[in-house]
């Protein structure tokens, strides 16, 4: 969708027509899913996530400035969503009584990466990436954007992320399959 | 040996990993409906209030909440809530507001009541029966007030009316009773029945053409619900009018405020009701009753000044009333 035909929507659903919010979620709902998939590893987890994030966008629409993309300030509240949904599960496995429970009732302790979609051993690196780790990732590995367009959306500067990328590929490589064998704790065992 | 190219790797696994399609528009909007229909409640609770604030600065009133009286079924259920609201707190709301806010309120509800004021004209020029959905864009004082303000949709219906019980029998009375003639010599003089709405009108149409054509507002027809919002029936006696209002109550519809001085709890047969008196500024002292017929969701409300009927004269009135086949 065009930049001009987003801003468009953007201004008359402002003005009230609540309506046309309907095609932008049908734009973006996709593109948010597989990112929040990627980064959650868990299809309900992303589908909860993708609601959120895109009710909140619309709850907030009325601070959104046009400075950034609109693709970019959705992206942002994905990171930000599924970042504090990664840190609830982190502190879940450190305090077990304290965070076992969410308010749906789901239990954290008990979950862990869908293995049905991220098996061995990319579950086995993912795990070990931090959010700001995995969304990196995931936009320049998977969708092969430029760090122009990653700096944008995260709020850093390209060289940085660029030195950041190569840090995370370096620490993915640790993890990756190799016929010498490298154990779980990412100690090569050989 | 390590894998010489990570990135091709980690790309090929990640690509490696089909992603369910999903879709969850529904679910969104009907969430964002949710709390628009909450907003609107809670607006539509502030134009009210400020009505009433704009009252008092004409030297009228606002009010807080004071006390509550239940009302209970036969079933010891609770069917309706009154709040007493009190004369003195308005007072002194009014006196704790800045002038600036004064001033504020005041404009805004001039603006408000011409815009109800316009509303009740082109009522009149209904046929009964008829309704209508009125745009008002939203005028610099409202968006100065409210950046996130929205435009406000009137929507209003003429009601039916009728001069005997037997014609507006036809059209309420599957939905309730009310005798033609009750108490010493009270008859049916009036009634009028007033139906709800539908709220299916094009908000979007009429924006573009109030924008197009740049109206003062823009009015569209609507169809009336079958939902009857209330029914007002007027008995006249030779001291004067006692005046019947009934409204059809749902779960959550059964809260109210009043203004009455004096609340209290009395019997209509076996029938709990709230006996009220009220003594305007600048008029005689009314009093009513209000309760909900046991067995039913009937809201019934009977109400005259008290040089019409005695306090006993209006029981007994209710009770036919209740009696009623």
């Amino acid at each position: 969708m065009e930049k001009t035909e987003i801003e468009r929507l953007l201004n008359e659903i402002k003005a009230g027509s609540l309506e046309q919010y309907e095609i932008i979620i049908d734009h973006y709902q996709q593109p948010i899913f597989t990112y929040c998939y990627h980064m959650l590893g868990h299809r309900q987890d992303a589908e909860d996530a993708v609601q959120e994030v895109l009710f909140r966008a619309y709850e907030h629409l009325g601070q959104y400035t046009y400075s950034l993309s609109f693709s970019a300030w959705l992206y942002r509240i994905a990171f930000n969503h599924c970042a504090n949904v990664l840190k609830r599960r982190k502190l879940s496995r450190v305090l077990p009584f304290l965070y076992n429970r969410d308010q749906d009732g789901r239990n954290y302790v008990e979950e862990s990466i869908d293995s049905n979609h991220f098996g061995e051993p990319l579950e086995r690196i993912w795990k070990r990436l931090s959010a700001e780790e995995r969304t990196l990732m995931f936009l320049r590995v998977l969708e092969e954007r430029e760090y122009e367009e990653i700096a944008e959306l995260m709020d850093k500067k390209p060289a940085t992320l660029r030195k950041q990328f190569e840090r995370v590929l370096k620490k993915c490589k640790r993890y990756l399959p190799t016929t010498g064998g490298v154990r779980n704790d990412g100690q090569k065992s050989v | 040996m390590m894998d010489k190219n990570p990135f091709k790797h980690m790309r090929d696994m990640l690509a490696a990993k089909p992603v369910p399609k999903v879709d969850v528009k529904h679910k969104v909007m009907a969430a964002i409906r949710a709390k628009e229909n909450k907003e609107e409640k809670v607006v539509k609770k502030k134009i009210g209030l400020l009505v009433t604030v704009g009252m008092l600065v004409g030297a009228s009133s606002v009010w807080a909440g004071m006390e509550m009286i239940q009302l209970k079924n036969e079933k010891g259920e609770v069917v309706l809530e009154l709040e007493q609201m009190s004369m003195q707190e308005q007072q002194q709301m009014m006196q704790q507001l800045s002038p600036d806010t004064k001033d504020q309120i005041k404009n805004e509800s001039a603006e408000i009541f011409k815009q109800l004021d316009t509303g009740e004209q082109i009522v009149n020029g209904l046929k009964p029966g008829e309704a209508v959905a009125i745009y008002w864009p939203l005028t610099k004082l409202q968006l100065e007030s409210n950046p996130n303000s929205k435009p406000f949709v009137d929507v209003r219906s003429k009601p039916f009316t009728y001069t005997t019980w037997k014609d507006m029998e036809q059209k309420v009375g599957h939905l309730f009773k009310v005798p033609a003639e009750m108490g010493t010599d009270f008859k049916f003089a009036a009634g009028e029945a007033i139906y709800l709405p539908s709220d299916k009108y094009d908000e979007r149409a009429m924006k573009e053409e109030q924008e197009r054509t740049k109206k003062e507002y823009v009015v569209q027809p609507v169809p009336l619900s079958d939902k009857l919002r209330n029914a007002e029936i007027e008995y006249k006696g030779q001291k004067g009018s006692a005046f019947l209002e009934v409204s059809i109550l749902d779960d959550k519809n059964k809260s109210g405020g009043t203004l009455a001085e004096n609340l209290e709890k009395v019997m209509i047969g076996d029938n709990e009701a709230v006996y009220s008196t009220f003594a305007p500024e600048n008029g005689e002292t009314v009093h009513s009753l209000q309760w909900v017929k046991n067995g039913t969701k009937v809201d019934y409300s009977l109400r005259a000044n008290m040089s019409v009927s005695t306090k006993e004269e209006l029981l007994k009135m209710a009770e036919q009333i209740n009696q009623a086949k």
